[in-house]
């Protein structure tokens, strides 16, 4: 009897032993004593199956060859054209790292013009899926699937949010036989990597503008979407591809009644680290700070103080002096203003009077304040990290970092934010931080990248 | 659920000691009252927490925790419209003087937006984001006694440490027929596969099972452990059992052990485990009609293929040996006719026969199945309220004779 392959929640299974040639994919599986396979492994399979000469009945296949037509043709950039030949000759599967606004979507596009598969398009927020849903209807001139943000619609181009499509992608992993994962840096997590496991698609394109990792889950991203097979920096581009760019640090000096606030909780913080011998220097410090600040009354005092002597640091009132200023300096000028926190984002929006976007804007209120934006209507967008990724609004030209971490990823993304290319176009991103406070040394870790090695201006 | 930095536990030698509450502790359900009857008030989120903060409950060790379930149970009421149109109209015309006029400061900027509107600085600032859900008063969508609120605690406390969870095993002492339907029924709704060290499950005896999810085949992973954490409160309505996860806390292996004895209550309800009288009466009809045959409740259940498995409800051992099962599908679960008919059909071993109860056989899909399905001619029936000793007992003669 011909074997039958079937999709089965993100795995793929056969009810009898599978010929030798194909066994070494397939795992028995004593709870339903049938032979099991990740459903990643279905390319694989396939093309060890048609060189052995083996043919089965394929029931887990459920995408479709499409005939897609471009509607607007595409003239692409040259790293463009690199990037598309890259991954084709990798066999139509890895990750492309390009610069935010070196053209990530176009590419996207040309690839699926030219596969020609149903498409499912991981992105991480509900404002990047709007965008790839406007970009894919006006490219290929059809309705586009969503699955996010309260829609459940599939087509043979859907674009999903990271966790509708790890919530979904065990029942829907077979219908799609091209994964686009946007911001693929987030595909590593524990919880998205079922994206990826769980999906059939035999051509994968990865695309980020940062893949780098604190935790070294880049081989993990590898594993799932195939090897880096183009990337570009920023410093390649300037001036061609994106636009050139100044980057001015503004450091503010804490009023009097902050500093002795501020020295106070950091004192009470640094003394209960030196007193435990907490090296705060990586992730493993941080987490032991945690688990004895839960200890007793010392620790939560501890912890309160931290977060007070950051929270000082990060709000300090001459901080809204700088950004009034820069605001002033900039006032016909389409300018994002980002923070690390909602409250300091939604303080600042409140004393001038500012559109603030957070995660709990409403999405139609989201819509609004984007679309004004874009279209100059809305200058300047406070935002605490949802505009860090992806989202497209080509006409930012200032960018201000009140707040933030210290991770270099989330930095070079907010700058990704004002370098895409306009003819004139010089983009500038300020850095406002409180003087003397541990503000500074997070400034100096967040700029170990290439793309602030450089001179101030480039 | 509780969340990574609420939960409270102990880890030495790898073992994991989770900080349940005592349920009967006075101090406790005192503060509890008080904490839902903040909630009840009608406050915003953040006037709860002011108000918590001047009566001091906020220095409770346990206040975050309970702070989080409590919320959990909350809606926000519906934002006044009106507060986004005056924002719009406020931001609009404060970016009008940014751009026209001479400002000479940050206050002379506020004076004139101020005056604009006729609205106090201070007034404006506050309500330009007041339909923000912190800002807007919450309502308890369900009232609970300060007692089940612990027990949600601690069910909750233990949902968390099991999304930490790569391996869990599950010992169940004696269970009925229903009640091992309907924990199979559960794992297969959290989409989770067990595996069974001993191929045959006897009701009258302990039983252990490992539950992972698909891929844990290839990789021990932390993939399923939301589902298995959404799983945990059907265990708590097991009468015996003993679970042990092996969790990865603070990026170290180790292990937590949990009982029914430790007395952990569910908060779902509870499903019908119904079986109806004149079934249990069946056995004692069906001896007197057909001597031939000795029939007894089942005590197994098995396996089928494909993530499905059957749970017979009797079992007929003719005098010359020979053993039959017989599972019937009563109108309370018809959604697993169909599959379970397209899984026998494939199955040799053991011998299942189906009884089908005329209200679901009448359903337009088990219909067609039924009337397609050349192996439910020859092993099954329909039956009206509960099967006919004298149908059962002539299907029973035509297998046997085959």
């Amino acid at each position: 009897m011909m074997e039958t392959l079937l999709f089965s929640q993100g795995t793929l299974l056969v009810n009898q032993e599978p010929a030798p040639a194909l066994q070494s994919f397939f795992t028995f599986d004593p709870r339903t004593r049938q032979w099991r396979a990740p459903a990643h492994a279905y390319r694989d399979i396939l093309l060890t199956a048609r060189e052995a000469g083996i043919s089965f009945v394929d029931e887990a296949k459920g995408y479709e060859t499409l005939h897609l037509q471009l509607q607007t043709p595409i003239i692409p950039r040259p790293h463009q054209t690199a990037a598309l030949d890259a991954w084709y000759k990798a066999l139509q599967k890895g990750v492309v790292a390009l610069p935010t606004g070196a053209g990530k979507t176009i590419l996207a596009v040309m690839v699926i013009a030219k596969v020609q598969r149903s498409t499912l398009i991981v992105v991480p927020t509900l404002d990047l899926v709007q965008q790839w849903r406007t970009v894919l209807a006006q490219f290929f001139g059809q309705e586009i699937g969503v699955l996010g943000g309260g829609e459940r619609k599939i087509a043979p181009l859907t674009v999903a949010t990271y966790d509708t499509a790890k919530l979904m992608v065990e029942h829907i992993g077979n219908q799609f036989g091209l994964l686009i994962v946007d911001e693929c840096h987030h595909l590593p997590a524990p919880f998205y990597q079922l994206i990826g496991l769980a999906s059939i698609a035999p051509f994968r394109l990865g695309l980020s503008a940062t893949l780098e990792r604190s935790d070294g889950g880049e081989e993990r991203l590898f594993e799932l979407m195939g090897e880096l097979v183009y990337e570009a920096h920023i410093g390649d581009m300037v001036d061609h591809v994106l636009a050139p760019y100044d980057v001015v640090l503004i450091e503010v000096t804490l009023h009097e009644q902050e500093r002795a606030a501020y020295q106070q909780a950091r004192g009470l913080y640094v003394q209960f680290l030196r007193k435990n011998g907490v090296q705060m220097g990586g992730p493993e410090g941080w987490r032991r700070f945690i688990f004895l600040a839960s200890r007793n009354e010392e620790g939560r005092s501890a912890f309160k103080a931290y977060r007070e002597q950051k929270h000082i640091a990060q709000a300090a009132s001459a901080k809204l002096e700088a950004i009034w200023n820069i605001l002033s300096s900039h006032s016909t000028e389409s300018t994002l203003i980002f923070t690390d926190d909602n409250l300091t984002a939604y303080r600042i929006g409140c004393e001038l009077f500012l559109p603030v976007l957070t995660h709990k804007t409403k999405p139609q209120e989201r819509k609004n304040m984007l679309d004004a934006f874009r279209a100059g209507t809305l200058k300047v967008l406070v935002t605490s990290k949802v505009l860090n990724e992806g989202v497209d609004v080509p006409q930012a030209q200032v960018g201000v970092v009140v707040s933030g971490s210290g991770v270099i990823r989330e930095h070079v993304q907010r700058l990704g934010r004002i370098l895409r290319h306009q003819p004139g176009k010089r983009a500038v991103l300020y850095e406002v931080v409180s003087k003397d406070t541990n503000e500074q040394f997070v400034n100096q870790r967040r700029r170990q990248h290439h793309a602030y090695q450089r001179s101030p201006s480039v | 659920m509780l969340t990574k930095d609420l939960l409270r536990y102990k880890i030495r030698l790898e073992k994991v000691t989770p900080s349940f509450v005592d349920v009967t502790d006075a101090a406790l359900l005192a503060f509890v009252h008080s904490l839902q009857t903040l909630f009840t008030a009608g406050s915003t989120e953040q006037e709860l927490q002011e108000t918590a903060s001047q009566l001091g409950l906020d220095l409770h060790p346990l206040f975050a925790g309970f702070k989080k379930l409590l919320l959990d149970q909350c809606e926000a009421t519906e934002a006044n419209e009106q507060v986004e149109t005056q924002r719009w109209a406020i931001i609009q015309e404060a970016q009008r003087f940014r751009q026209d006029t001479l400002l000479r400061s940050v206050a002379h900027y506020q004076e004139l937006v101020s005056h604009a509107f006729q609205k106090p600085v201070e007034k404006l600032k506050t309500e330009l984001y007041q339909d923000l859900p912190q800002y807007r008063p919450l309502t308890l969508t369900s009232s609970i006694s300060p007692v089940d609120l612990l027990h949600r605690y601690n069910c909750s406390l233990m949902q968390g440490l099991l999304i930490h969870a790569r391996k869990v095993t599950l010992e169940v002492g004696p269970l009925s027929v229903a009640q091992r339907r309907e924990l199979l029924r559960s794992l297969k709704f959290h989409r989770l596969l067990v595996t069974f060290p001993d191929p045959e499950w006897k009701a009258d005896s302990n039983f252990i099972m490992e539950i992972s999810g698909p891929l844990d085949l290839f990789e021990k992973t932390t993939l399923y452990s939301m589902n298995l954490a959404s799983f945990f409160p059907r265990i708590l309505h097991l009468p015996e059992w003993k679970l042990q996860a092996e969790l990865v806390l603070k990026k170290k292996p180790c292990v937590v052990t949990l009982t029914h004895k430790q007395g952990l209550r569910s908060h779902y309800a509870v499903r019908d485990h119904h079986v109806p009288e004149e079934l249990s009466q069946f056995t004692q009809t069906f001896q007197e009609v057909c001597p031939d045959w000795r029939v007894q409740m089942a005590t197994h259940f098995f396996p089928i293929g494909k993530n499905a498995y059957s749970c017979p409800d009797f079992l007929f051992e003719h005098s010359t040996g020979k053993k039959i099962y017989l599972e019937l599908f009563h109108r309370w679960h018809s959604s697993q006719v169909v599959g379970r008919i397209e899984a026998l059909e494939t199955t040799k071993n053991p011998l299942i026969l189906l009884g089908i109860c005329k209200s679901i056989a009448k359903q337009k899909l088990i219909q067609e199945k039924l009337e397609k399905s050349q192996w439910f001619q020859e092993n099954g029936f329909v039956f009206t309220e509960f099967p006919r000793a004298k149908i059962v007992s002539s299907l029973l003669e035509s297998v046997n004779s085959r």
